[in-house]
């Protein structure tokens, strides 16, 4: 996950560069997305088709994660900076995969704490499997060991979605912000 | 058979010789000897390039009186990896508008700026320390507090580190910092080097604070110069004074007719002035009292003076004092065994928010001997659990997590920044960017060693 740290510097520029064409990986037939409703972290009904217009990044985690998900909130965040003036023309929704524990009180403080422009949805679980289902992605729940009780193993992809609703594409955790913010401008 | 065959030139060229790093020191009128001497020695010692700076090339007066002449007026400096402040009188360079600026630009480039003893001052004044933590010269720790309200003071540590900036404590405290400096910029063993050089006895740690021991309990109640009140026509002289933090104990004799009893009655008026609160004596007359008193952060404390004939005209009195509560106050010194096979750097924890009572440690954990080990455990009192976690990629593109048992530690460095790192589960309280927690490793064998982590925001690109 960390793994790209360790890189040169100007590796990291060379991958990033290289890959800008490639970076957003198509996503399969299977998982073709669309539009979907959900409980937002103000206990709002969030509906996806009610943002058209805007590009939305869409990723899936839990509040008790520490790695990658604050990860994924802090590069969000880094978006948007570099979006600038642009920002208010993008949203990420941030799904969480653990309606056990993620509350819309503990999503408000966690997506104000790492992101702005963020909102975070929860929703029954079958809602939000559904939502997992449409856009490809997985989640598990494994017991454990850990006095956590148990883990939730997901993905980490962070989802391009255009200004139509559309499915355009999907970055990895680790892609930088340049890349996830140039992506966002081409749409 | 020829020696060298063809073509096993090694195929790249070889590597150019990396700059070597270059250390600024300011200097002024004023300036305390050992603060940036201290430093100089260690950085050259390193093999680092050394200069002072001053607002000119004019030959500048330390404050004991020795004449230097500095290398560079400030805007002629070259560029530097480290950037030291130095302190003593320092009252004029924190109010030059150009000294500021100059550390302002300079602190930029740097990748270290050090401020040694009330050089903290001097830093503090550039606003470069609001919203971190700091510390400065025992006597000058409170006032710090009101000079600088942004920076979080304390008084428990040798040197405090930031990361970028570092600010030690007092005149000698300037060596060590600069020697933690080295060991950040080119790892421990050529930290190590460099004090066998100077034949400087380096604990490797930031735990003697001098502002931080236990006699300013005796200076509270005594005055600064810790007298021993002595009877009409006697003289009392301070024999001996040492401690630790939890514990210090203060000798004196008296030479004079008083008898113990009036030696001690005075003592002991004195201490009651000071709001101790005697708790009792054997009787009257007696030359033993118990005491208890609060110190200023409220923690208890139990007291005990005492006096004895030592031969004729010569009465020996003793202060002790203890707080309550501390582990093995008198020996809190005694190092652990074990502990110093193993250097933790670049330990960090991660602000989370306040409802979410877990949290992440990172660190890089060094392993110095030639034997592998295990990292089996670790505990903090501000966590109900800690627990060392992998967080994994799986060839499915999905991130995994484990509890682990043990984390192996090769001899080098070992990376707990990522992949591998610690959970803390159940925080007692929210921690926020600029606390700093111990957090206690328990390595394989029994050993442990306690570290001080500060707490942090995430930075992601």
């Amino acid at each position: 996950m960390l793994r790209i740290r360790s890189l040169p510097v100007w590796l990291i520029a060379f991958v990033s560069f290289t890959s800008l064409a490639a970076a957003q990986e198509k996503v399969s037939d299977q998982a073709p997305g669309g539009d979907f409703s959900l409980t937002d972290h103000d206990g709002k009904r969030f509906k996806l088709s009610d943002h058209r217009g805007k590009v939305i990044l869409l990723f899936f985690g839990y509040t008790s994660c520490t790695e990658a998900c604050p990860i994924i909130l802090g590069r969000i965040n880094s978006v948007f900076k570099q979006l600038g003036g642009g920002a208010d023309k993008a949203l990420a929704v941030f799904v969480s995969v653990d309606p056990q524990r993620d509350t819309t009180q503990v999503l408000r403080e966690y997506v104000h704490h790492f992101s702005a422009n963020t909102v975070a949805l929860t929703g029954t679980k079958e809602e939000i499997d559904e939502v997992v289902k449409q856009y490809g992605a997985r989640y598990e729940i494994e017991k454990s060991s850990s006095a956590l009780g148990y883990h939730i193993n997901h993905t980490t992809d962070i989802y391009l979605i255009d200004r139509q609703g559309a499915l355009q594409g999907r970055f990895k955790h680790t892609d930088r912000a340049e890349l996830i913010a140039a992506g966002v401008k081409r749409l | 058979m020829p020696l060298i065959v063809k073509g096993s030139q090694p195929a790249a060229p070889a590597q150019a010789p990396q700059p070597r790093k270059k250390v600024a020191i300011l200097i002024f009128d004023n300036v305390q000897i050992i603060d940036y001497t201290g430093p100089y020695e260690v950085f050259g010692a390193a093999g680092l390039d050394v200069f002072t700076v001053a607002t000119s090339t004019a030959t500048i007066t330390t404050n004991m009186g020795m004449k230097v002449t500095p290398h560079y007026a400030l805007n002629e400096a070259p560029a530097a990896d480290v950037l030291l402040i130095p302190g003593g009188g320092v009252v004029a360079t924190q109010q030059d508008p150009n000294v500021i600026k100059w550390i302002q630009e300079r602190s930029k480039q740097a990748e270290y700026v050090l401020s040694v003893c009330n050089g903290a001052y001097i830093l503090a004044k550039t606003g470069l320390l609001d919203g971190l933590t700091a510390t400065t010269t025992a006597p000058l720790i409170d006032p710090l507090k009101n000079f600088a309200p942004k920076v979080k003071v304390v008084r428990d540590q040798r040197y405090v580190d930031n990361g970028k900036f570092i600010t030690t404590a007092g005149l000698s405290s300037g060596i060590d910092g600069a020697i933690y400096v080295v060991s950040k910029m080119f790892g421990v063993a050529r930290a190590q080097l460099t004090a066998l050089r100077l034949e400087y006895d380096w604990k490797g740690d930031s735990k003697y604070a001098r502002a931080n021991l236990a006699d300013r309990q005796l200076v509270n109640a005594l005055g600064p110069g810790v007298l021993l009140p002595a009877p009409q026509g006697s003289k009392s002289e301070l024999l001996s004074t040492e401690g630790t933090a939890d514990y210090w104990e203060m000798k004196w004799q008296v030479v004079g007719d008083s008898s113990p009893a009036d030696a001690l009655k005075l003592l002991n008026e004195t201490l009651a002035a000071g709001k101790w609160i005697e708790e009792g004596r054997p009787g009257p007359g007696a030359i033993r009292s118990a005491w208890k008193f609060k110190d200023q952060e409220g923690r208890d404390w139990s007291g005990t003076s005492a006096a004895q004939p030592a031969g004729s005209k010569i009465v020996l009195v003793n202060l002790k004092v203890e707080r309550i509560g501390a582990v093995s106050a008198k020996h809190a010194s005694v190092p652990e065994s074990g502990a110093e096979k193993f250097a933790v750097r670049d330990a960090w924890i991660q602000e989370m928010p306040p409802s979410r009572r877990i949290t992440a440690a990172h660190m890089i954990i060094e392993n110095l001997a030639v034997t592998p080990t295990a990292l089996i455990g670790a505990r903090a009192t501000i966590a109900r659990v800690v627990e060392l976690h992998r967080a994994e990629m799986d060839d499915k593109g999905m991130m995994r997590m484990h509890k682990l048992d043990r984390i192996e530690l090769p001899p080098g460095k070992t990376d707990l920044t990522g992949e591998l790192h610690l959970m803390l589960i159940d925080l007692k309280a929210q921690l926020k960017e600029g606390d700093q927690v111990t957090l206690t490793l328990e390595f394989q064998g029994g050993i442990s060693k306690p570290v001080m982590v500060p707490v942090k925001k995430r930075q992601t690109e």
